[in-house]
């Protein structure tokens, strides 16, 4: 009987004319990296790590290194064409990935270029290298490989390779025939690219980027006085791949990334609210803020802002709820100091019994994404249900508005995610003024907005409150005056026979008070 | 005494067995040693401590595992008779290390350099003046690394033949590799010379 075959049936049975595995991939061990590259580097891969010197380029290759032995039973090969191996290698011992025991022929294989160089006759301190020199080195590079049945390479860095073959065709050649071989080896490579100044974007030649099948751009960004290292991937053929960058600190364990506050889409709101026990806000609120959202408390400074975050904490101890506070502006020891006198709580029992957590920090001491890192952290670990983020207007002294913006909406959208009832507080520049609010763009992230003011009548500064935003609820729109008292706040009527408060332009509604005096006298007849 | 046995195989005792045998027939034999890579390690020492503590044997080791200053402290610890030993470190030099010159020691700048293996291990052996003499070549796997196959075999061969001629034993290590790799290949290759073969189980 005759067999038919079609065209694509065929194709497909035979998974095409390459060797190829779909989803096969080297991975770097690094969680974070690994998620940004969808998996790992494509298996056979030749990758650029370009960056400048202190960036860490050489700690990353280590690492990729030395997780793929110990995680993923795959053999290395190390590289160097510019400091020895044993400095490399001393470079390395305070890292928790580095293992001695692992530098061996068959493992970790760690070599010198300059010794193979000058045991095949090439004078390495010259830039005239040939052609069959290259081929020289390409074939004792393949035999290593091969011999050993290295599935990662590192040659560090390839730019000392290409400073000794300057004609622009060598290094064309060299890096293709160096990424086709080792492809074909199914062995992955990372190149180290040295970046020296800023019109150079990826590789000193301006050749390396378009032969290597992916780029890792390192850099050293400064954030208002505050450094940090980031990476981006730039380019990964074969693989889908987040292109943003990926901070990170070098810390004894090698590369840490400040994991990233995703906007994730919010989960459905509970249809729970969360009473404040502030006298008489929990009326305007219609009972409680909704559990799951996030509040902006603006107001002018003096106005109790910290103190409406302390009584909202309060009232969820109290109930045994866990509360976290994030503090910016003051030190622990002083917030259990205004927060024993007035709301009359002891914040350090609470903390000692484990329902509070009060976290203070310099804002000038972390960068934007430890900031972020912290949030995260600190909810994360505590599972709160009560957040006060004390205070924005303190981040915003050190970060562009821009940056504020973005920590204020990755947090935002954290916090609710994890199911935290938050309050973020900010500051108002202006005593009276209340336009702060909606500039930047700040008002459009949280759930609910609560303006705290002054404002001067008969030659007093009284307090005002009002609830400007409520997203799901109604609410009391009215102005109402409030005063801090022992206890705490106390919010009490609205203004009567006065207008203009919210605007500051305060004056006596006279003709509404003699019309309700006329029906009032009407009515008694 | 101590004895180094893995998976039940008791290394010691063999080469208790097979080293006088060496020695009655003359000497010159070629023994290949295939190690596991996690064996390699205890394997080697126990091999240089029986020869020259047992056998009161004195040798060449050629070394491309570990550098002249680190290997003679642990060769010690483990009582290896050091002072019967000569080494020849292709290590150092390659991990860019600048060694200081001894009588003990010739430093090769890389495994390419097979040419300055030979004599340095050649130019040892004239000191060699013990009854029995060893050399340890530590290993063939990782001098192939660097080499052609062709010229792996040549290497071995020669030096086989002038060891053989001066009743020298040879030790080849070799470290297990995948089947069909270039080190099984060099192995069939050297089937010819060998008179021995010692293989470390799994």
């Amino acid at each position: 009987m005759a067999k038919k075959i079609q065209g694509n049936a065929a194709a497909k049975a035979d998974g095409g004319p390459f060797p190829y595995v779909q989803g096969d991939v080297s991975k770097t061990g690094i969680e974070e990296l690994d998620l940004a590259l969808n998996g790992g580097v494509p298996k056979g891969s030749c990758v650029l790590l370009a960056g400048g010197s202190g960036v860490g380029k050489t700690i990353l290759a280590m690492q990729w290194l030395f997780n793929g032995f110990k995680k993923f039973n795959e053999p290395g090969i190390y590289i160097t064409t510019t400091e020895p191996v044993f400095k490399a290698v001393n470079n390395m011992r305070n890292f928790s990935f580095f293992d001695q025991t692992l530098i061996s022929p068959l493992q970790i294989h760690m070599t010198d270029l300059r010794s193979i160089m000058q045991d095949l006759n090439i004078d390495y301190t010259k830039g005239d290298m040939s052609w069959q020199d290259v081929e020289n080195i390409l074939s004792i590079i393949k035999n290593l490989v091969e011999g050993m049945g290295a599935k990662r390479l590192v040659v560090d860095s390839v730019t000392a390779i290409c400073y000794r073959l300057k004609d622009e065709n060598l290094i064309r050649m060299f890096i293709f025939r160096l990424g086709t071989m080792l492809s074909n080896l199914n062995c992955t490579t990372m190149l180290m690219s040295e970046v020296a100044s800023a019109d150079q974007m990826y590789s000193p030649f301006g050749i390396e980027e378009f032969i290597s099948d992916g780029i890792f751009k390192l850099e050293y960004i400064n954030r208002n006085g505050t450094y940090v290292r980031s990476i981006r991937v730039v380019k990964m053929r074969g693989t889908d791949f987040d292109g943003s960058p990926h901070y990170y600190r070098i810390t004894k364990e090698g590369y840490s990334f400040f994991s990233r506050v995703e906007l994730k889409e919010m989960k459905d709101v509970p249809d729970v609210r969360l009473p404040t026990s502030i006298n008489g806000l929990d009326r305007m609120l219609g009972g409680g803020l909704f559990k799951s959202t996030t509040t902006l408390l603006t107001g002018s400074s003096g106005t109790g802002k910290s103190l409406f975050g302390l009584q909202f904490l309060r009232a969820g101890l109290e109930k045994g709820e866990r509360g976290l506070l994030l503090g910016f502006e003051e030190g622990k020891a002083q917030i259990y100091k205004n927060a024993k006198h007035c709301p009359e709580v002891d914040f350090e029992a609470f903390e000692k019994k484990g329902v509070l957590r009060v976290v203070c920090r310099f804002p000038e001491y972390l960068s934007f994404e430890e900031h972020l890192q912290l949030v995260k952290n600190e909810v994360e670990s505590f599972k709160p249900v009560r957040v006060i983020v004390d205070s924005l207007s303190s981040l915003e002294k050190i970060f562009p508005h821009e940056s504020l913006l973005d920590y204020t909406r990755r947090i935002n959208y954290f916090l609710k995610w994890n199911g935290c009832t938050s309050i973020l507080i900010n500051a108002d520049e202006g005593i009276f003024e209340t336009s702060a609010i909606t500039q930047g763009h700040l008002s459009t992230i949280p759930d609910n907005i609560i303006l705290l003011k002054y404002v001067e009548i008969e030659s007093s500064m009284r307090r005002f409150i009002t609830v400007l935003k409520m997203r799901g609820s109604d609410h009391d729109k009215t102005l109402r005056e409030y005063v801090i008292e022992k206890a705490g706040i106390h919010v009490k009527d609205s203004f009567k026979g006065i207008q203009g408060v919210f605007s500051g332009n305060v004056h006596r509604n006279v003709e509404q008070e003699e019309i309700l005096k006329a029906f009032k006298d009407l009515s008694r007849g | 005494m101590t004895e180094l046995t893995i998976s039940g195989f008791n290394f010691t005792e063999l080469l208790r067995k097979r080293l006088p045998i060496y020695h009655k027939a003359g000497g010159g034999k070629i023994t290949l040693l295939d190690t596991p890579q996690q064996y390699h390690l205890p394997v080697t020492l126990e091999l240089l401590r029986v020869l020259t503590t047992e056998f009161d044997s004195s040798g060449v080791y050629m070394t491309t595992m570990k550098v002249y200053s680190e290997l003679v402290p642990i060769l010690d610890g483990q009582g290896v008779d050091v002072s019967k030993i000569y080494f020849v470190d292709v290590v150092s030099k390659m991990y860019g290390l600048e060694p200081e010159r001894t009588p003990r020691c010739e430093f090769v700048s890389s495994p390419i350099n097979i040419q300055s293996i030979k004599n340095a291990v050649s130019g040892y052996l004239d000191k060699l003046t013990s009854q029995r003499r060893f050399v340890v070549f530590d290993s063939l796997t990782t001098i192939l690394l660097y080499n052609s196959l062709p010229r792996i075999v040549q290497f071995t061969t020669d030096i086989a033949e002038h060891l053989k001629a001066q009743h020298v034993d040879a030790i080849l290590v070799m470290m297990t590799t995948a089947k069909g790799s270039t080190n099984d290949k060099l192995i069939a290759e050297l089937k010819p010379i060998l008179d021995d073969r010692i293989d470390i189980p799994d």
